[in-house]
């Protein structure tokens, strides 16, 4: 019989999905270096933010479009803690676990097979931690994602500006047999998903940008190493666990000129079934997890690096449900390489 | 009236043969129905009859059949949503309810979350939906209350199945035609309702043991009695006895639950501390809960909590004893291979500590066992009252097993390994208490020990559950190896007390080292526990002997096949007929105004076995042809015919009886006669009268008898001459009852044209 009650937050999804902007072309950009190390570093970004939590892999709900036959690729570190978390509704903190850190590292690669049609694929290896308690840590390689992403308007808008929309269709699948049944500290929820989103970008000729992306997502059911679970009032006697839909949207506006980007963000994740965390017990694999999530990210070439570039990015959960009210560090270095001798127009 | 005594006693010398061959050898009831388990040994009640149930109005009472055209008014207007209850109920009432608890249990398995102030308050039985709320079904909490309402489900359908079969009131759809039988029909007797017994006994313990989930409970109720009902298998009447069988009972358990030990089980915190100064006088490291803030230990007196089948006594005489000491090398070891083992776990172990985890939110270890079982009890299509009898003494081992393991924890408050090296860790969380012994080893090797003998064949499986479940405590990291080993072994000890009791309770058949104690002692026609001194009684028992035997000599034998019986340690029991589970003998002449007497069981080897038989001076039984159909053993009187509907049994030459024929009743029970014979001796003439007045019941009316007393040639059989008036109703079962000394004898049927 367990006593100890592991406080909350499932991992899904306590990244957001940060909204970015689109990089056009010279007239925006005032070096080749500043936009290849941008168009590389955006995409991979949004990514982690969806990833560092691992469900989805919606790299995705940026505005940018990489060229053709150019490869993006990097890696980004992020830090995920918290101490106070929803239980259900319920704030509250468990001196079971103290605080509960994530660190995920995720690689991706992100490839232009023509300008208006990208692939997009990331691995993340993710440790969790609780700083106090007697629970184990986890670790391991979580959940490979693959996107693809087309662009199907690109055009001026207004005298201001340029307005593309972008649809994109992603799945994800475990890399790994992880247990999705010892949350909070289980680096995943183990299930297979597809997502559809949409993206709407505006950016403006002096800079300043607006983005609006919203997905859907679908989760394969999950199977547990046990034959009963308790959740939502009824005891299921199955290893199989319905994992709800999950919808989710971000906004963002901010400043993208001459390789340095500056924006905040609030996104939104409404999951579509799923019961709350019950009185002082775990979190459950198929809880119900929402949160409203508000963020800031900077980023620039990194000066007399050829084709590099830096980012820092800063999120915070201001309200959820089954979920830790977590701070989330990011940082990454991202890397462009040209394939078929192709050029950055 | 005018019938020659002696032409009716010879005339039916055929039909003897038959009545004979039912005496001598009464078949055990078939094993859907288990006709005998009124006479299986009770655990808390003292007999059946502890619990009394007024016999019912006979099927021709114009209320039971207003009962009826209710059933078949409610059977045409039969909604989707009854039809679906039906269906639910049809998988038996006893194995819903066990699901129910069990999902009750995961429910409320949920502890109290601490005060801000750090300390934690107590779910309160008074105010349970206030959080925490009540129960915190722990592991002991729930052990216990699935043990309360299994046991108090089998005690009452044992006095209901005594009741059935004293009645032997059919069910609605065998009286009449018109009903349709919509769940699995059998020739179970209809009161008291199986169904309703089981609503009854199991809603009122579970609304003490669960209370915030009372409503739900109640609803269920009310759904399975409505579902008896609309089934065709009980009249209200059946339901309402049944339903007051069932509360009488549970107020019995209710009663038990009160004073068990449970309320001081969670101790105070003086207690608490005592426990660890006990460990630190003992020169040991206490025990500390790992939780934060610390958590008061789980139920650290549960081991006090009244068990079962194991007295206090036998609690100490079985507990292990001491675990490694805190300071020893061998310490030192299991800490370090609890390190090891859970810093290395691989895939597949991990997926065996997460099966076996049974933490918040969970069945608990003892309802997993539940889980466990069921299949197996669904596949052997147990009678409702077997069915019970499993889960109680599953549960039963399993309650037992939770007093003996906790009692075992808080005798030597020993640390985990986790308070030993800071540095281990776990996979699954922590239980809030000591260490030694591994309660899921002590549950699971109860529970394996339980169903591999009751399901033989499932007996590697169950072992290789236990073990899996033993082990994983290992593998995540919160008991060391001695845990798990002594706790297996302690397990199986506490089981053992059930398997015992199980082997001997007139249940089961099974060989076993002393003749079984006598279960069940009942009269030989009817199956029914009221017997008359010199009648013919049937004792269920366990290990009579290797065969079976007849006998064929008068006076009648007192040793059959090396088993031998005396009652009241003295008086020799004849026999008819021994075989390895059952005898035939008559209830000796001596024993007259005694209300009860001491039967006891030798075998060859000198072994035996007591119980204590209640008498009655008059206890009338009809034979019936077989049991669980009301066809009377009677005959056309001159003849060897039964009056039964023509070609209505195989290889019996039968015919209904004409009005004005006589006819002959084979019985049992008429109380004292003139010029009795001795014990074991047959009658030589048709001088044994009756000294009481008999009265036959024919569809409900009265009529003199033509003769009354003991069949000549025959050991304690009884007939009565009767001659049909020529009023009689007519038809293929027209009901049958004798009535002697104001006690009425079970209902048959016979044929009148």
């Amino acid at each position: 019989m367990t006593n100890v009650r592991c406080p909350s937050m499932t991992t899904l999804h306590r990244g957001t999905n940060i909204g970015s902007q689109r990089v056009s072309g010279p007239p925006l950009l005032g070096c080749r270096f500043c936009a290849n190390a941008l168009t590389a570093i955006l995409p991979v970004f949004v990514l982690l933010a969806s990833l560092v939590v691992s469900l989805r892999a919606q790299a995705i709900d940026d505005g940018i479009m990489v060229p053709k036959h150019t490869l993006f690729s990097g890696n980004i570190y992020s830090n995920d803690s918290w101490d106070h978390y929803w239980e259900g509704s319920l704030k509250r903190v468990n001196g079971n676990l103290g605080s509960v850190t994530t660190q995920t590292n995720i690689w991706s690669a992100n490839y232009g097979v023509t300008d208006r049609l990208n692939v997009i694929t990331t691995i993340p290896y993710v440790w969790t931690h609780a700083s106090q308690g007697v629970l184990h840590d986890m670790q391991g390689f979580q959940d490979i994602a693959l996107a693809v992403k087309y662009s199907f308007l690109d055009r001026p808008f207004t005298k201001y500006g340029s307005l593309r929309a972008i649809a994109v269709a992603s799945g994800g699948i475990p890399l790994t047999n992880y247990t999705p049944d010892f949350q909070p500290l289980s680096i995943g929820t183990n299930s297979k998903r597809i997502s559809g989103r949409s993206t709407l970008n505006f950016q403006s000729n002096w800079g300043w940008f607006l983005n609006g992306s919203a997905a859907y997502t679908w989760r394969a059911p999950v199977t547990l190493d046990r034959p009963y679970y308790y959740t939502e009032g009824h005891l299921f006697l199955t290893n199989e666990v319905h994992m709800p839909d999950v919808f989710d949207y971000v906004a963002s506006a901010g400043y993208l000129k001459r390789g340095v980007l500056a924006y905040f963000s609030f996104a939104q994740q409404r999951t579509q079934g799923g019961g709350d965390i019950r009185r002082q017990d775990a979190p459950f694999v198929s809880n119900r997890v929402n949160f409203s999530k508000v963020g800031t990210t900077v980023m620039c070439p990194i000066p007399k690096l050829r084709n590099l570039a830096i980012l820092f990015s800063y999120g915070r959960i201001v309200d959820g449900r089954n979920v830790g009210q977590s701070n989330t560090y990011s940082t990454g270095l991202m890397y462009t390489l040209h394939l078929h001798g192709s050029q950055i127009p | 009236m005018s019938m020659p005594h002696k032409q009716s006693l010879r005339s039916v010398a055929a039909a003897m043969a038959l009545v004979s061959a039912i005496a001598a050898t009464i078949p055990l009831a078939a094993q859907s129905t288990d006709a005998n388990a009124g006479g299986w040994r009770m655990i808390v009640l003292t007999a059946a009859t502890q619990i009394p149930v007024a016999a019912p109005a006979p099927v021709t009472d114009a209320g039971y059949q207003a009962e009826l055209a209710s059933i078949k008014t409610a059977q045409v207007q039969l909604t989707a949503d009854q039809q679906k209850s039906i269906d639910y109920w049809s998988s038996g009432g006893v194995m819903r309810w066990n699901q129910i608890m069990i999902e009750l249990v995961a429910a409320a398995d949920l502890p109290p979350e601490p005060n801000p102030d750090g300390t934690y308050p107590a779910p309160d039985p008074n105010n349970p939906f206030a959080f925490p709320q009540f129960p915190f079904a722990n592991p002991p909490y729930a052990s216990r209350a699935y043990s309360y309402v299994s046991v108090a489900q089998y005690e009452a359908l044992k006095v209901a199945w005594y009741y059935k079969y004293l009645y032997n009131r059919p069910s609605p759809s065998k009286v009449d035609g018109g009903i349709r039988a919509l769940m699995p029909a059998t020739d179970l007797p209809a009161y008291p309702s199986e169904d309703a017994v089981v609503a009854g006994v199991t809603a009122q313990l579970l609304k003490l043991l669960f209370p915030t989930a009372a409503a739900q409970i109640a609803q269920k109720a009310d759904e399975q009695q409505q579902a008896a009902m609309l089934s065709g298998r009980a009249a209200a009447s059946d339901i309402a006895a049944g339903l007051a069988l069932g509360q009488a009972v549970a107020a019995v358990f209710a009663a038990r639950a009160s004073s068990d030990g449970m309320k001081a089980a969670a101790g105070s915190p003086a207690q608490w501390q005592a426990l660890a100064d006990a460990a630190v006088a003992r020169g040991e490291i206490p025990w500390k809960s790992q939780e934060s803030p610390p958590r008061p230990p789980m139920l650290p007196f549960f081991g006090k909590v009244k068990a079962w089948m194991m007295t206090p006594a036998d609690i100490v005489n079985e507990r292990p004893g001491p675990p490694p000491s805190t300071s020893s090398t061998q310490m030192a070891q299991e800490t370090a291979e609890v390190k090891r083992s859970v810093d290395n776990v691989t895939r597949d172990q991990l997926a065996i500590a997460y099966k076996w985890n049974d933490g918040a939110s969970s069945p608990t270890p003892p309802g997993h066992w539940n889980l466990i079982a069921a299949p197996y009890i669904a596949q052997a299509q147990l009678s409702e009252v077997r069915t019970a009898r499993t889960f109680a003494l599953l549960n039963m081992a399993l309650h037992d097993a939770a007093v003996g393991c906790w009692d075992a924890k808080y005798t030597y408050f020993n640390p985990r390994a986790v308070q030993l090296d800071r540095t281990i860790k776990t996979i699954i969380g922590l239980p809030n208490f000591p260490s030694y012994t591994s309660g899921h080893s002590t549950f699971s090797a109860a529970a394996a020990e339980v169903l591999s003998y009751l399901f033989p064949s499932g007996a590697a499986y169950f072992d290789a559950q236990k073990e899996e479940a033993a082990i994983s405590r290992l593998y995540a990291g919160i008991h060391y190896r001695s845990d798990i080993e002594v706790g297996k072994a302690h397990g199986k000890r506490i089981a053992d007390y059930t398997v015992r009791f199980a082997q001997q309770d007139g249940a089961d058949h099974t060989e076993s080292a002393s003749p079984g104690i006598t279960a069940a002692v009942l009269d030989g026609a009817g199956f029914r526990p009221a017997i008359a001194p010199g009648s013919i009684a049937t004792v269920f028992a366990a290990n009579l002997g290797s065969t079976s035997t007849l006998s064929t000599t008068l006076p009648l034998p007192t040793s059959l096949s090396g088993v031998s019986m005396q009652f009241n340690g003295s008086i020799p029991a004849p026999f008819f007929y021994a075989s390895p589970n059952q005898a035939n003998i008559q209830i000796p002449w001596e024993l007259q105004g005694l209300s009860s007497a001491t039967l006891t069981v030798t075998d060859a080897r000198g072994s035996s076995s007591t119980l204590s038989v209640p008498l009655a001076a008059f206890a009338p039984a009809i034979f019936s042809v077989n049991q669980g159909t009301s066809q009377g053993v009677v005959t056309i009187a001159n003849s060897s015919t039964l009056a039964a509907p023509a070609g209505s049994i195989q290889g019996v030459e039968t015919r209904a009886a004409a009005r004005g024929e006589f006819i002959t009743i084979y019985c049992l029970g008429l109380g004292a006669v003139n010029n009795p014979p001795a014990t074991g001796e047959a009658t030589r003439d048709s001088s044994s009268t009756a000294k009481s007045p008999v009265s036959v019941l024919l569809n409900g009316a009265a009529l003199p008898s033509s003769f009354a007393g003991l069949s000549p040639g025959f050991v304690g059989l009884f007939q009565v001459n009767v001659q049909i008036p020529d009023n009689a109703p007519t038809g293929n079962a027209v009901t049958l009852a004798l009535g002697v000394g104001g006690a009425t004898s079970n209902t048959v049927t016979v044929a009148i044209q």
